[in-house]
């Protein structure tokens, strides 16, 4: 489609550059897993900190999403606004980018990082790294970039200087205390939404030791038994029924800017 | 007493910007869906900061009073000494919760009358010097109660009104 193409253009140094570093942290894990000693413990632990420091960047494509859709009522794109097509088209479009981006961008972090620990001999199920993947889109990347959608288009529905970026952070700021109001709610009330089993995650004997543990190796999910008896999916569901809601939203905004 | 002044302050400017962006998307657009929506969102904002600010304040007395920190605030036990593999000790949604894999050895005492119940799958455990089988038990603690534990697994103590064998 050519709206496809046309965001892939618009925003090509932003992905662009979100696959670069996804791929240069990969270059770089690989080299340094296959040239490290017999002790894992020092690229595992380097693992986990780029996983702090690589997660947070994917907030920049609901950042520029929000600011590219909040500037096209007065930029040279405008007639997109006002165009027959419906507004089903431009918001797929520019969800689907986004969330291709983000999915690719997640998907190759968790597969390095699966790779990674599994080299260092963490044992683990198969499905954990596409299950934790999959889990992670669901309920943060989808409803964060349709909320970026979501807040370009309410400054872009309000004339400039008529309080566009007040408008939309307040309602931004309501949306996120409802999503996570409803994510409590959800995990404390509903108690037919089923529970994840939890993951086996055997951690080997080098690493376990740094953890003050000499008898061998440890399974997690053995330990997180007593305490937990399954991951919550409550999360998962209400991302779905907000991406939703909001994707709604997005769609009667767009069709109504010209309105403004 | 300067804390409740900065939150009523703190609260009070975040639900005027709330209702601000209310008023200014009710009535500077002509798109009803904007419009609804975000007075929708920025009611529901300034709701929330109501609830939050409330709850700031609860625990403001809470902390500020120090008869209640003694009482309401403080755990319903604590151990004389732990050595546990893999453990958890600390509020869980209803109810306090110790929970281990591996409870090698502890020794708990109750600060206060409270129901509780108590699980593990091996090991041995003594309630006030009486050694109890692996299995799931329920009763009444009372103050100054001890529990003994020596190498127990999958050990689960639950402490307060919601505990319970299920």
């Amino acid at each position: 489609m050519n709206l496809v193409m046309l965001e892939l253009r618009k925003h090509r140094m932003l992905i662009g550059g979100l696959l670069l570093l996804a791929l240069l942290w990969a270059a770089w894990m690989v080299r340094l897993v296959l040239t490290s000693g017999p002790d894992p413990f020092d690229y595992l632990a380097i693992n986990i900190g780029f996983l702090f420091a690589l997660t947070p960047v994917g907030l920049l494509v609901p950042v520029v999403l929000a600011r590219a859709l909040s500037g096209e009522a007065t930029g040279p794109l405008a007639f997109l606004l006002t165009s027959p097509r419906r507004g089903l088209a431009h918001v797929s479009a520019r969800f689907g980018v986004a969330l291709a981006t983000l999915a690719l961008y997640y998907g190759a972090i968790v597969a390095v990082s699966a790779w990674v620990a599994a080299s260092g001999g963490i044992r683990y199920d198969a499905w954990l790294p596409p299950a934790a993947w999959g889990y992670f889109l669901v309920a943060w990347a989808a409803p964060a970039v349709i909320l970026g959608i979501v807040y370009g288009l309410l400054v872009a529905a309000y004339r400039p200087g008529r309080g566009g970026q007040i408008v939309a952070a307040a309602a931004t700021l309501g949306v996120l205390k409802t999503w996570s109001w409803l994510t409590q709610q959800a995990a404390n009330r509903l108690d037919f939404l089923p529970r994840l089993p939890l993951p086996h995650f055997t951690v080997p004997r080098e690493v376990a030791r740094y953890l003050g543990l000499p008898t061998g190796d440890l399974d997690l999910q053995l330990g997180l038994r007593a305490v937990a008896d399954g991951v919550p999916s409550a999360p998962v569901f209400t991302g779905l029924l907000l991406s939703a809601l909001l994707f709604w939203v997005a769609l009667r905004l767009w069709e109504e800017v010209e309105w403004a | 007493m300067i804390a409740y002044y900065v939150l009523a302050f703190f609260s009070a400017t975040l639900a005027a910007l709330a209702l601000w962006g209310a008023w200014l998307g009710w009535t500077r657009s002509k798109s009803p869906t904007a419009r609804y929506f975000v007075a929708a969102m920025a009611l529901a904002w300034v709701v929330f900061i109501g609830v939050e600010a409330w709850k700031s304040y609860q625990v403001f007395e809470t902390i500020l009073s120090s008869e209640l920190a003694f009482t309401e605030a403080a755990p319903p036990l604590y151990h004389e000494y732990r050595d546990c593999r893999v453990c958890y000790e600390g509020p869980a949604g209803d109810v306090y919760v110790v929970a281990a894999n591996t409870m090698q050895e502890a020794l708990y005492v109750f600060q206060r009358d409270a129901p509780y119940s108590l699980r593990f799958a091996s090991g041995q455990v003594k309630l006030n010097g009486r050694a109890l089988q692996p299995g799931c038990y329920t009763g009444e603690a009372r103050v100054k109660d001890t529990l003994e534990v020596t190498g127990a697994m999958s050990f689960r103590l639950e402490v307060g009104e919601e505990a319970s064998c299920d």
